[in-house]
């Protein structure tokens, strides 16, 4: 009976990771896109739909274990945790692939514009990854780090807000190129607050204080 | 099933029964000598009081009176002529009594009843007189059934103290005897303390313990060789089992992944959880061999997984892992160098082909032909020195052994001083040779290209009015050639990457200042040929010194 459960136990670890890689790629492939080129584009809606039948997969994996085993402890934290990483994960994905399409619009972009973006970009994808290495190791100094880090992005995210602010005194009818490179820069500002819930959720799996809240 | 029980279960069952048995058998034989002597002393009685009876003709029949027996006289009709129990003329007619039919008949009549309770049965014996009356005599017994209920009570706590007792000592029994297998040492039996009946099965297992003992250790021996092989080895090794976890892991991959301790029984995922990795996994768990390249920490691993397949099902699956980085950059390069060659040599041959086009159709004036015939020799001449330097470089490539001969590197610098002077003094540039007449034993049109090259690359990059110096030296054993110009400098990040084949400082600019791309990739090899090292030191916009260190002996 415990084995079936510890063998259910490590699947849902496993699958989380993997939901985890295919919300890491997502990301890097639409900053490689901003840095680059619109060619991957097309793979973020794929990973994108992967990542949605992921959740399905873990929501349900996690209920039968919260119905069958009636899990305690430790157990049920991280079955709990895993219920609500899962939905930052899927978070990741749709902003993601949200980054993507606004891409596809900007065609005749400029590689300078982009580069602060890339910049902050680069922050939030070591942020996931980061994230999901905690989860993995369930290292909670590493997810601490994450938490931490949002600053920095927050701080990226200002400077382009500043950068795009100058772009458009400068030049009025850059206002709609600059608004949806505004948008790219608040999506991954989002992706790095997803980041942030991870971590968090990492944390509580493993000490059980979720952030925010005093040890009882 | 306990032994122990098993033979509790038996002493107690056969106590038990035989008990029983017992009892039951002494009860029968009891009874039943009891009832053959009261039959005799009923015959005996009756034969005395018959006698009496007879004797004496008017005996008053009432001294017969007994507290065991009771006597009664039946005429010869069968009516009750005395009773010594109850009053005669009460009772009824005796005529059909067994006993009294069987007396008249035969002199003797013996009889049983029982009564209504069955507790109780009489034995009556009836003898003929004389006279023809019948004497009676008739006693009364207890039956075995009440004689086994009047000793009921006493039996059954007998019954009871024994069972008890059998109880306690069958228990003790029985532990008795499996205790010397209980205390059997399987790790090392032996044959003498324990039932000689289970010597055989004892020394079996002494056998087998050595055997397994020794299957074991050779199996360790082949674990130990196994993971000292794998750790030895230079490429990763990774071993999955069903649900991809880790069984066996080898050091150069420990390595590679940044893991260390026991990880045995994780998942691979949690070492490497990229796309390509999933893939590659997956593809193997479905039993076919897959190759993958995986790029981590900036270096690139070949990963090949196979797949362990047991009776016909896949069980696990194989992953080795070949650092390929120096391969996938050698390729890369190569790659760039075709794609280089084709270039440079598509360049001239299409300025010819237009030219020589353009003059076909007579679309040049008389006037400008002269300028069309030269620009064709030029790109000619261009195409010529470039497949010359390829060959050159190929042939540096293949590593063809070249003949050796002791040549003189001053003599060489100043001969390619010679054959540049024109092309020097076009630019305005001088050139001055000096140092020590230095004997080299190598390959004489290497060191030649390798001067050559040096020295027209300082011309060609060299300011108007600039100076280039050859010299060459003997200094700790090691003869230097150095060739200084007062050029244009490479700028730092550039300084590695200059010697590799077409790669060029100022990519705009190339054309104008002619040469092929190939030289000093030319003086790289030539110089490795010749065991010598390359150093380069140079200042942006002040000059170039390129210093070629050749070792004394070759």
């Amino acid at each position: 009976m415990r084995n079936a459960f510890e063998k259910q136990l490590s699947e849902l670890h496993t699958k989380l990771i993997e939901m985890g890689s295919f919300c890491e790629e997502a990301i890097k492939l639409s900053s490689q896109a901003l840095a680059i080129d619109t060619i991957t584009l097309g793979n973020v809606s794929l990973l994108k739909a992967k990542i949605e039948q992921m959740e399905r997969e873990i929501e349900s994996l996690c209920l039968k274990l919260l119905l069958l085993q009636q899990p305690v402890a430790g157990d049920l934290r991280q079955i709990s945790a895993a219920l609500k990483m899962i939905t930052d994960m899927e978070r990741i994905g749709d902003q993601a692939d949200d980054i993507a399409e606004i891409i596809g619009y900007l065609i005749h972009r400029n590689e300078r514009d982009c580069s602060l973006i890339v910049e902050m970009a680069g922050f939030t994808i070591t942020m996931v990854s980061e994230s999901i290495d905690a989860f993995i190791k369930q290292d909670t100094i590493l997810a601490q780090k994450v938490i931490d880090d949002d600053d920095k992005v927050d701080e990226a995210f200002l400077k382009v807000k500043q950068a795009l602010i100058a772009m458009i005194a400068k030049n009025p009818d850059n206002g709609g190129y600059a608004l949806d490179l505004l948008m790219i820069a608040k999506h991954y500002e989002r992706i790095g607050d997803n980041a942030v819930n991870i971590a968090s959720w990492v944390v509580f799996s493993v000490t059980g204080v979720h952030k925010g809240e005093t040890e009882l | 099933m306990k032994m122990t029980r098993r033979i509790f279960k038996a002493i107690m069952i056969s106590v038990i029964s035989s008990l029983v048995i017992g009892t039951a058998m002494a009860a029968l034989i009891t009874y039943h000598n009891y009832d053959g002597a009261i039959q005799n002393s009923l015959h005996a009685q009756l034969q005395l009081a018959s006698s009496e009876v007879e004797s004496s003709e008017d005996l008053p029949l009432s001294s017969f009176r007994s507290k065991d027996f009771r006597f009664t006289l039946i005429g010869p009709d069968g009516s009750v002529l005395y009773d010594s129990v109850a009053d005669a003329s009460t009772m009824e007619s005796h005529s059909t009594r067994e006993e009294f039919i069987e007396a008249q008949k035969s002199g003797i009549g013996k009889s049983e009843r029982y009564s209504s309770t069955l507790s109780e049965k009489t034995i009556y014996e009836a003898k003929l007189l004389s006279n023809g009356s019948v004497l009676r005599i008739s006693t009364n017994q207890k039956t075995v059934a009440n004689l086994f209920l009047q000793s009921f009570e006493p039996l059954l706590i007998m019954l009871f103290i024994v069972i008890l007792l059998s109880f306690f000592l069958a228990r003790r029994l029985s532990q008795a005897i499996v205790g010397p297998i209980n205390r059997i040492d399987l790790a090392a039996p032996s044959a003498d303390e324990a039932y000689d009946e289970i010597a055989p099965l004892i020394s079996r297992i002494r056998d087998q313990n050595s055997q397994i003992a020794s299957q074991i250790k050779t199996l360790q021996q082949r674990q130990d060789e196994f993971n000292l092989i794998a750790d030895n080895m230079e490429e990763g090794l990774v071993l999955l089992d069903r649900d991809k976890s880790i069984i066996s892991i080898n050091r150069a991959a420990e390595r590679l992944f940044h893991v260390s301790g026991n990880i045995r029984g994780e998942n691979i995922l949690n070492l490497n959880r990229s796309l390509q990795m999933q893939a590659l996994i997956e593809k193997a768990s479905q039993a076919s061999h897959c190759e993958q390249k995986i790029e981590i920490d900036s270096k690139v691993y070949q990963m090949d997984a196979s797949p362990i397949c047991f009776g016909g099902k896949v069980s696990g699956t194989a992953i080795l892992i070949l650092d390929i980085t120096q391969k996938s950059l050698a390729e890369k390069i190569r790659r760039e160098f075709s794609a280089n060659v084709s270039h440079e040599l598509k360049t001239p041959l299409q300025t010819i082909s237009g030219s020589a086009e353009l003059l076909e159709n007579g679309l040049v004036k008389d006037m400008d032909k002269p300028l069309f015939y030269a620009r064709i020799r030029a790109e000619a001449a261009r195409l010529i020195s470039l497949v010359n330097d390829i060959i050159q470089i190929s042939q540096l490539d293949e590593n063809t052994p070249m003949a050796f001969e002791d040549t003189d590197l001053l003599d060489i610098a100043q001969s390619s001083a010679r054959s540049l002077e024109q092309h020097a003094a076009r630019n305005g540039i001088s050139i001055r040779v000096q140092g020590i007449h230095a004997s080299i034993h190598g390959v004489k049109h290497l060191l030649e290209q390798l001067t050559f090259n040096l020295m027209d690359n300082a011309i060609r990059y060299n300011k108007p009015d600039g100076s280039v110096t050859v010299t060459v030296s003997d200094s700790d054993g090691k003869i230097m050639l150095e060739v200084k110009d007062t050029g244009i400098g490479i700028p730092k990040e550039d300084q590695n990457r200059v010697f590799e084949r077409f790669y060029r400082v100022d990519k705009s600019h190339f054309r104008e200042t002619g040469g092929t791309g190939l030289g000093l990739s030319i003086v790289k090899h030539a110089a490795e040929y010749h065991h010598a090292s390359i150093s380069l030191s140079s200042t942006l916009g002040k000059g170039t010194a390129i210093t070629v260190e050749f070792p004394k002996s070759i």
